[in-house]
């Protein structure tokens, strides 16, 4: 086991890593920018070093400054949390070059799977259905309309350096095809650097269900179930459960034989979750690949009985999984909520400011990761989350019960979050019935009569 | 480590120990709301070392606002709630230690002492002179030209030059030849007179 590791993250994710660490009897060293120089994960610390100011660049995504801190505090291994420098292959060859062992997978795997075309095309070679496409970038407006002829409208565009949820765009027609393509291009080369895209038939009404992985440095992989974190808003996930309301246990059964076969090709290592569309019908379709530990990863915890933050750690100092050969079946059911500082009211604009009043929920099958403390000033600089309520209850109607009465429970001032939002989502008709698609929250932002019980939807 | 010099690890120099303290929830802002003048020395002396031309302070239904004799006033609305990036006066809560004082702009600090704190531009190793044998690139009580090389931080393995961006006497060198330190973290005082 290490005998160091530095955090390089911030906010939540960092004290999640703190905690598996303290557990595991590993020491551990937070870097913060100059913002960040009051943040529960630096006080929680063995050590801390400012590495820079503010800005994620200069502090965050500061490989330089990262490495150099981990240099002179000895640190032997470097866990980058989620965002960040989490997915960046070239951060993990630094690590390598400087004999610090990066917490995650390897570089060229991170490389394969990062690229989402040749993602697909790995899980083409793996036998996982993909959905219809481009099968690789497209490289003008004349193929992009020859491809949608042939998949059929409507079609997304996407970046093939991108991700979260960003620089996309849906097209119904000819001719919006041919606007959309270039101001992909233009946004995707904003935004990542890099102006590639591809094509996809875009699946209306899917369901986002993803499969978590875990694997260790000799070859041994398991998934451990899967999340539905249907419920978004323009691509930004608000919620997630495990397991998913909407499948069966065979459904179950082959996703997870198509996430372990995906694992097994490229020789994953480490925590990774593989993402599926779901369609009307119930057919399941690999969308892309995180090569990394994700913000939902407490829900699985939670109906699994495990703790990805400690295998993870384990896995990366050389020790073997130990998990049984056949799959256990999840235990209950699982939801979290994503409380973030936007303002629901006003297009969930964000909100910084100082939690003036906190009180967070506690009791029976109710889980916090949360950074914040009373005083706590919320930066303006990164992202808005706040704190993750995770509830686990035996049923799903439990673990609703739970998470509606933890949210009502919980006090936030200072900010607007996002909890009244999810809370009228949680005693909604349509999502306590458990049959719902992606737009969900448009529709129930746009009908707010769905959030009565009994209306008709 | 291409110098041979053995890196000392000080306490207050980069990854800094915490004294094993029990596990306390991190106290309210750090100026806790006491008998209204104490109130208002804590708020002027927290002027004078964060070198703060302004201040608008509200706790506890306690409203200060200080402003020192020169600049234009700030806008009403910027208050703690404010999400502005980050301004010449920086809010309440900070603690000063944590500002990095390159050069402050212009306005001295509260007082007579004019002196100049150069920090840290990055995370490293920090070393007095060229090479190990080498003779220090300053003394205390010796001079510093702005442009000039003061020190050598060591960063993955390579050796950077720092140059100083004032010039004046060198009244105090604050870290020690090869300690770990900080982005920020006060390196030298320095008297520009």
């Amino acid at each position: 086991m290490f005998k160091k590791i530095l955090i390089a993250n911030r906010g939540e994710i960092a004290l999640r890593i703190i905690r598996a660490c303290k557990e595991l009897g590993v020491k551990t060293v937070a870097v913060h920018s100059e913002a960040d120089a009051d943040s529960l994960h630096v006080h929680l610390a063995d050590e801390s070093v400012c590495i820079g100011r503010a800005s994620s660049r200069e502090s965050y995504l500061n490989i330089p400054a990262v490495i150099s801190a981990a240099e002179v505090t000895d640190a032997e291994a470097i866990h980058p949390g989620y965002g960040f420098l989490a997915e960046n292959a070239h951060f993990a060859e630094v690590c390598a070059s400087c004999q610090i062992k990066f917490i995650g997978p390897k570089p060229e795997v991170m490389r394969l799977m990062g690229d989402k075309v040749a993602a697909l095309q790995t899980a083409r070679r793996a036998g996982v259905p993909t959905t219809p496409g481009s099968d690789g970038p497209v490289k003008d407006e004349k193929q992009a309309l020859e491809i949608a002829k042939r998949i059929k409208y409507p079609v997304i565009i996407k970046a093939t350096a991108g991700g979260g949820g960003k620089g996309m765009r849906i097209a119904h027609t000819d001719v919006s095809l041919t606007k959309a393509f270039q101001t992909a291009r233009a946004e995707a080369e904003a935004a990542f650097g890099n102006p590639e895209v591809y094509l996809e038939k875009y699946l209306e009404e899917p369901r986002h269900i993803e499969v978590q992985i875990l694997g260790d440095e000799y070859g041994n992989l398991v998934h451990l179930g899967e999340r539905d974190c249907t419920i978004q808003r323009s691509h930004q996930k608000l919620l997630e459960e495990a397991p998913s309301p909407a499948i069966s246990a065979r459904q179950r059964k082959l996703i997870g034989k198509y996430a372990l076969k995906l694992a097994k090709l490229v020789r994953y290592s480490s925590a990774g979750t593989i993402e599926f569309l779901m369609d009307k019908n119930g057919d399941f379709f690999f969308m892309e690949m995180n090569t990394r530990i994700q913000v939902e990863h407490p829900v699985t915890e939670a109906v699994m009985g495990v703790d990805i933050m400690k295998d993870q750690i384990r896995v990366a100092a050389g020790e073997k999984l130990d998990y049984p050969k056949a799959f256990l079946e999840p235990r209950g059911h699982s939801i979290e909520c994503r409380i973030n500082a936007e303002d629901p009211e006003h297009g969930f604009r964000p909100s910084p400011g100082t939690i003036t009043s906190l009180h967070m929920p506690g009791g029976p099958g109710i889980r916090v990761d949360s950074h914040l403390f009373q005083g706590y000033k919320v930066p303006p600089y990164y992202d808005s989350l706040l704190a993750k309520v995770i509830s686990h209850g035996p049923t799903r109607e439990v673990a609703i019960q739970r998470m509606v009465r933890a949210l009502d429970e919980m006090i936030v001032e200072g900010v607007h979050t996002t909890a009244p939002f999810l809370r009228r989502v949680l005693t909604s008709d349509l999502f306590r019935r458990g049959q719902f698609s992606t737009n969900f929250v448009e529709r129930f932002i746009t009908d707010k009569a769905d959030h009565t019980k009994g209306a008709s939807s | 480590m291409s110098n041979g010099t053995e890196k000392e690890k000080v306490n207050g120099g980069a990854g800094k120990e915490k004294a094993k303290k029990p596990l306390v929830p991190p106290a309210a802002p750090k100026l806790r709301v006491s008998p209204k003048l104490s109130l208002l020395q804590d708020v002027i002396a927290l002027m004078g070392e964060a070198q703060i031309n302004e201040i608008l302070f509200e706790q506890g239904g306690v409203k200060i606002h200080l402003r020192k004799g020169y600049g234009p006033p700030l806008e009403a609305s910027m208050g703690s709630q404010g999400m502005q990036p980050p301004q010449a006066q920086p809010m309440p809560q900070l603690a000063p230690a944590q500002l990095p004082i390159t050069v402050p702009p212009g306005a001295s600090a509260a007082g007579d002492d004019k002196t100049l704190t150069v920090t840290a531009p990055m995370v490293g190793t920090f070393y007095r002179s060229p090479a190990p044998d080498a003779k220090p690139f300053l003394q205390e009580g010796g001079r510093v030209e702005a442009g000039q090389v003061f020190c050598i931080i060591e960063a993955m393995k390579l050796m950077n030059e720092i140059k100083s961006e004032v010039s004046g006497k060198v009244v105090k060198i604050l870290v020690q030849n090869g300690q770990a330190i900080e982005f920020g973290q006060p390196l030298l005082v320095v008297d520009p007179s």
